[in-house]
């Protein structure tokens, strides 16, 4: 038996992988979703990115209390589209993190 | 249900909570005694042109087949020893290049409800001075190791219904809550790790809230008849499989950087190093990621606890090097904690087997730290020590063996856990990320904490990894040197 995924968790997984992976397409930009819980930040999805992210120029930017995004090269993106993608993210957990 | 003591035990561990991880029938876990005894059977007498690939399997940082690891504990061959420990000494290079990390040990409390043979916290051990720390108490053994430059604890608790789950939450909250000024900064523990009885997946998800680092419980021996022996009937402790599956149960809770280990000297140390495998490879399959850390005690004197003198399966010095190394052999990736249990000599032996985490200045006496005794008293010991050196002569003697002393906590705090930092060390590019916090660490150690001595030796080791860091790391050198330069300034807790 695998560890069991509530339907809601699946589709954030999903729903994160596929813009992360637009935005690594369009930017070059590397990221990760990781929850977040006092001051551990688990590392959640977007596992393809991992060894492409240096660690040097990282960023962390929380979405809530529950979620943040890992990026490397977000500076990368212009300012309004990146304040675009932080609202998708923002809604995606708000929707599917509660699983 | 319940008519004996058993049944409430079976009742009160939420029998769900692990079968539903078992196949085949209720009694059926994933160590099957016959089948570990019949493959250290099967493989008694490899050859070395069938060890050699085995070996050449790690080096590629594969965890191993149970067939294999069997192999390697039956190696007879001098020569071939020989070329295990160097492998052992090369796969910890490879993955976690040459620094090490410290941490102390901060117990809460030996209140215990069990009876384990082995152990001094037995409810019928009467010698015991009993004690439970009050969240006083924590701030100022907190305080005490701060001053002292640790960054990292591991809280230790006896089962008890008074050191449940929320006094352990608060015992963190504590100890994180804590920050000393010390000559030109600041002391705080920025990682609380912890080792405790084993929790529901509702009690696991508490202490994920409060942040912790690793989650850990070994199993102290994975032989069932040998664990049913040494765990009385009707103790919370006597339930095998509650204690076995508790991994899962923290990787469902989110837990994901768990801690494994088995005590040795209570069954033959090959059927345990097989067991800790199959633990690893149980959890790789199921959550993709393997234990954080595999701990490899073994069996001190503890008062009052004659078992200790009886058991026959007590591990020689030199069992003790081949297990260290095999350990590290099958399972590459994981961190491998030695601890001040063993004597400052076999510490010396051992380190160079893989080993990458160490404890330094430790007390295990329930308030030790803060009442400033400098004997061990065995009456409020699980069990007495093998060193108890400073963390400054602990570290003096790791640098002098060409070691870096990490004090790096980053990894948890910026989505480096579980499956990530699994296959960060695969590919080794955790090694590199972490020699640059470990300099970061190490320096602001020094600084704040060494003393002169130490604090010569550690500069010219940090010369040299930053020089090695410009040579092999050549884009991250500015930025490093950049961060470095801040922490001369006296800014602190800066990271990768």
């Amino acid at each position: 038996m695998v560890k069991e995924t509530s339907t809601s968790k699946l589709l954030l997984l999903k729903k994160e992988n596929e813009l992360s992976s637009f935005i690594r397409s369009k930017y070059g930009v590397n990221l990760f979703l990781a929850e977040i819980t006092g001051r551990r930040w688990s590392y959640i999805t977007g596992r393809d990115n991992v060894n492409a992210i240096s660690f040097l120029f990282y960023e962390r930017i929380r979405l809530d209390r529950h979620f943040g995004i890992v990026a490397e090269g977000w500076q990368r993106i212009p300012d309004e589209k990146k304040d675009e993608f932080i609202s998708v993210f923002k809604k995606m957990v708000e929707e599917y993190g509660k699983g | 249900m319940i008519s004996k003591a058993g049944d409430v035990v079976r009742y009160l561990h939420k029998e769900d909570e692990y079968t539903r991880y078992m196949g085949n029938g209720a009694e059926s876990d994933f160590i099957n005694d016959d089948d570990i005894r019949k493959r250290l059977k099967a493989n008694r007498e490899p050859k070395p042109h069938n060890v050699r690939p085995i070996i050449e399997k790690s080096l590629a940082i594969e965890t191993l087949q149970p067939d294999e690891t069997a192999a390697l504990l039956n190696v007879k061959e001098k020569e071939l020893w020989k070329e295990i420990f160097e492998a052992a000494g090369s796969i910890k290079k490879k993955v976690y290049d040459n620094r090490i990390v410290t941490f102390a040990p901060l117990y809460c409390s030996n209140l215990c409800v069990n009876n384990c043979l082995y152990c001094a916290f037995r409810s019928e051990n009467n010698l015991e001075k009993r004690r439970r720390l009050s969240l006083d108490e924590v701030k100022k053994e907190t305080e005490v190791l701060a001053k002292l430059g640790h960054k990292r604890l591991i809280v230790v608790y006896g089962e008890h219904p008074l050191s449940d789950v929320n006094y352990i939450a608060d015992t963190i909250r504590t100890v994180y809550g804590v920050k000393v000024k010390t000559g030109r900064g600041f002391g705080e523990i920025r990682r609380v790790n912890v080792n405790a009885a084993p929790m529901s997946v509702e009690d696991l998800k508490i202490l994920k809230e409060v942040g912790i680092g690793t989650f850990q419980t070994f199993q102290e021996t994975y032989h069932h008849e040998t664990y049913k022996k040494v765990h009385p009937e009707g103790t919370t402790k006597s339930d095998y499989q509650w204690r076995l599956y508790c991994m899962h149960r923290a990787m469902e809770a989110g837990v994901d950087d768990v801690g494994i280990g088995a005590l040795f000297g209570l069954y033959d140390w090959k059927f345990e190093v097989m067991g800790l495998l199959y633990h690893a490879r149980e959890l790789e399959e199921h959550f993709g990621v393997g234990p954080h850390t595999i701990s490899f005690p073994r069996l001190e004197f503890a008062a009052n606890t004659p078992f200790i003198q009886e058991t026959r399966y007590k591990v020689s010095d030199e069992d003790f090097k081949k297990l260290v190394a095999v350990i590290r052999l099958s399972v590459p990736y994981t961190g491998m904690i030695l601890t001040a249990r063993e004597p400052a000599d076999t510490r010396r032996e051992v380190l160079p087997l893989g080993v990458t985490q160490t404890d330094a200045s430790t007390r295990i006496g329930i308030g030790a730290y803060s009442d400033r005794y400098d004997r061990q008293e065995a009456e409020r010991q699980q069990f007495l020590l093998g060193d108890t050196r400073s963390l400054d002569e602990v570290i003096r003697e790791l640098v002098e063996m060409g070691h870096i002393v990490s004090f790096c906590t980053a990894g948890y705090r910026c989505g480096r856990t579980g499956r990530c930092i699994m296959d960060m060390l695969k590919c080794g590019k955790e090694g590199h990320l972490c020699k640059l916090n470990a300099i970061l660490t190490f320096k602001e150690w020094l600084d704040d904490f060494a003393g002169d001595e130490t604090r010569e030796i550690g500069e010219e080791i940090l010369k040299k990894e930053i020089e090695e860091v410009k040579t092999q790391q050549p884009s991250a050198h500015p930025e490093l040197m950049k961060f470095y330069r801040r922490v001369e300034n006296g800014e602190r807790d800066l990271y990768f």
